[in-house]
């Protein structure tokens, strides 16, 4: 495991894997329990200012914004975690096919791959929500393909690549198939680019939740979103500015941190930046 | 040149077409019938049937993809399901917002991304230069409707002089007033965007830094500043064209979200209004017309990186 040393040998990246497994934590934790029923109205401490009962103080209806805000670790964390999967199957999927099949079928999907890059996530989301109603479902399934096939550009110029290297001719000439080489050599060497682009594509999905929660087309009202918090506290922005900074903070912070962990595994894992450092 | 030109071109109208499919198809796919949508649960089996026919719907989908394409070629997008007022005539209008929105974007993105990322390179090694990139990485995560909402607090608390909600109801009559209230959404979106652009323009700029034609200019006597930025900055900013065509998708996803927040009478809020009362007609062709922007634009900063960057010239030309 010598990236995750490399990892947190970086001030940015380790802070990104702590905040990161602390939202993992809060995500757990406030399925059991969160200081004060997320969902609880109490209109007689509505707007109520920071204190050591109501950390982040309390929202119009008397939430408590920062049991709130705990609760809606999962939800991001969740949609985050099954859109990563989702794209990196999609972007996995098309490039692994395009590099089996013929040059025909290959050159096509890459023109595909080029036009649905131009289709940004949110109209993908607004495109399925006009006909099956807004849901997490419909974020994840928008991000999934969305960034999938940012993913697939990625890894095509990859295994482009990789498969022009001397040891891909090697294995070809003593008769390895195109699956073997796919499975044996291709894949392994694109693992790295793959992994950062996984951290990436979270990212976006927190936006893209965040985004949709806020138009009111992402998590139901029974479900604590920082992006619908985002919304219901809209219209008191200039009366009560202060209780609109924790949901933001929450998404910033974690976008920022699902960026910075990419970029520092981008580094972790690329031996010619280890090498250049230890001689240094 | 003129072959580029042509085969840029090709995949322009093939990546419209595309798109227009995409949209056309997975809206019918999984609408399964449009006419009971319009209807209601309380439609008559004669009422959807008619709404059918009048719809054109009971021919075939391809047929009805056809015909949608051709008006879209003589700029007919068809009629609201809702309203019955013309698509095309609206999305138009609305886009008189949504392009100023985008394009003042696009300006502040730049005047704020190119200068930092230039300067925060050259003083990498200084706090300075460290400090504009930390803060660059900080607001490229900034969710863009949380970035509106606190320049809203700032400017309805404390500084008054730009309109924190809507737009001139008599449009572009009086064109300061629209363009003022257009600042603040502009600035949401072009300070995040400008942080992105900030950062590709630092990464270039190092890189520039390595060049051997930054060193031979040292050498001479030039400052690494003045090397950097006579010869360098030309690379740079190619390489920040290159990126420009990305970045729009971005600037179109903000505005959607800042009109949604800055109440502004654009495509993305009208979008947003459609898929709620799910007006299908209207969202397929405000999807087109956003993406088809997405595309066009795409095409013209093709165009144009071509155009400036002289490595890219075929020999002989």
């Amino acid at each position: 495991m010598t990236w995750l040393r490399e990892l947190f040998r970086r001030p940015a990246g380790a802070a990104a894997s702590v905040w990161l497994l602390l939202l993992v934590v809060s995500a757990i934790v406030s399925s059991f329990w969160t200081p004060i029923d997320p969902f609880t109205t109490d209109p007689y401490h509505a707007w109520a200012a920071p204190s050591p009962k109501h950390l982040f103080g309390t929202d119009g209806i008397g939430r408590d914004i920062f049991s709130y805000v705990f609760a809606a670790t999962r939800t991001s964390l969740l949609v985050a975690v099954s859109a990563g999967v989702l794209a990196s199957l999609v972007g996995i999927g098309l490039s692994a096919f395009g590099s089996l099949t013929s040059r025909w079928v290959r050159d096509s999907i890459a023109v595909l791959i080029d036009i649905l890059i131009a289709f940004p996530t949110i109209l993908i989301a607004m495109l399925l929500a006009s006909i099956l109603g807004g849901s997490l479902f419909v974020v994840v399934v928008a991000t999934g393909i969305g960034y999938g096939v940012n993913i697939a550009r990625v890894s095509r110029a990859e295994i482009r690549r990789v498969r022009r290297t001397d040891y891909v001719l090697a294995a070809r000439a003593s008769g390895v198939g195109p699956g073997g080489i796919l499975l044996r050599h291709l894949l392994p060497n694109v693992a790295p680019t793959f992994i950062v682009q996984l951290s990436l594509a979270m990212a976006t999905s927190i936006l893209a939740e965040a985004g949709l929660s806020y138009l009111g087309y992402g998590a139901s009202a029974q479900t604590a979103s920082w992006g619908r918090l985002l919304n219901d506290l809209q219209n008191y922005i200039s009366i009560h500015p202060l209780s609109v900074v924790w949901p933001g903070l929450a998404i910033t912070l974690t976008v920022l941190a699902f960026n910075l962990l990419g970029d520092g595994l981008r580094d972790a894992t690329d031996p010619r930046l280890r090498v250049r450092r230890r001689t240094r | 040149m003129l072959r580029f030109v042509l085969s840029r071109f090709v995949l322009l109208v093939l990546g419209l077409v595309v798109a227009s499919a995409l949209i056309f198809f997975t809206l019918r796919l999984l609408t399964g019938d449009v006419a009971q949508v319009i209807a209601g649960t309380q439609g008559t089996a004669a009422q959807v049937a008619a709404i059918r026919r009048s719809l054109g719907l009971d021919r075939p989908v391809v047929v009805q993809y056809g015909d949608w394409l051709v008006g879209l070629l003589h700029g007919d997008l068809g009629r609201s399901l809702v309203t019955g007022s013309s698509v095309s005539s609206q999305v138009g209008q609305k886009l008189e917002v949504t392009l100023p929105l985008a394009g003042l974007s696009l300006v502040f993105g730049l005047l704020l991304g190119i200068p930092l990322g230039v300067v925060s390179a050259l003083r990498r090694r200084k706090i300075s230069g460290t400090a504009i990139s930390v803060v660059a990485q900080a607001f490229a995560a900034v969710p863009a409707v949380w970035g509106g909402m606190i320049l809203i607090a700032l400017f309805a608390v404390s500084i008054k002089i730009f309109p924190t909600q809507g737009f001139p109801s008599d449009g572009w009559a009086e064109p300061g007033r629209a363009l003022r209230s257009l600042i603040l959404p502009a600035l949401t979106v072009g300070v995040i965007e400008g942080a992105v652009l900030l950062r590709f323009t630092r990464s270039a700029t190092l890189s520039a830094l390595d060049q051997d034609y930054v060193r031979t200019a040292a050498a001479k006597g030039m400052t690494k500043t003045r090397a950097v930025i006579r010869h360098g900055l030309p690379n740079v900013l190619l390489s920040v064209v290159s990126v420009l065509g990305i970045q729009i998708a971005g600037l179109i996803v903000g505005a959607v979200l800042v009109e949604q927040l800055f109440v502004l009478p654009g495509v993305g809020r009208m979008l947003v209004s459609d898929v709620g009362v799910r007006d299908l007609t209207k969202v397929q062709g405000e999807l087109l017309a956003l993406t088809g922007l997405v595309l066009i634009v795409g095409f013209v900063v093709d165009l144009v990186h071509r155009l400036v960057d002289p490595r890219l010239r075929e020999v002989g030309e």
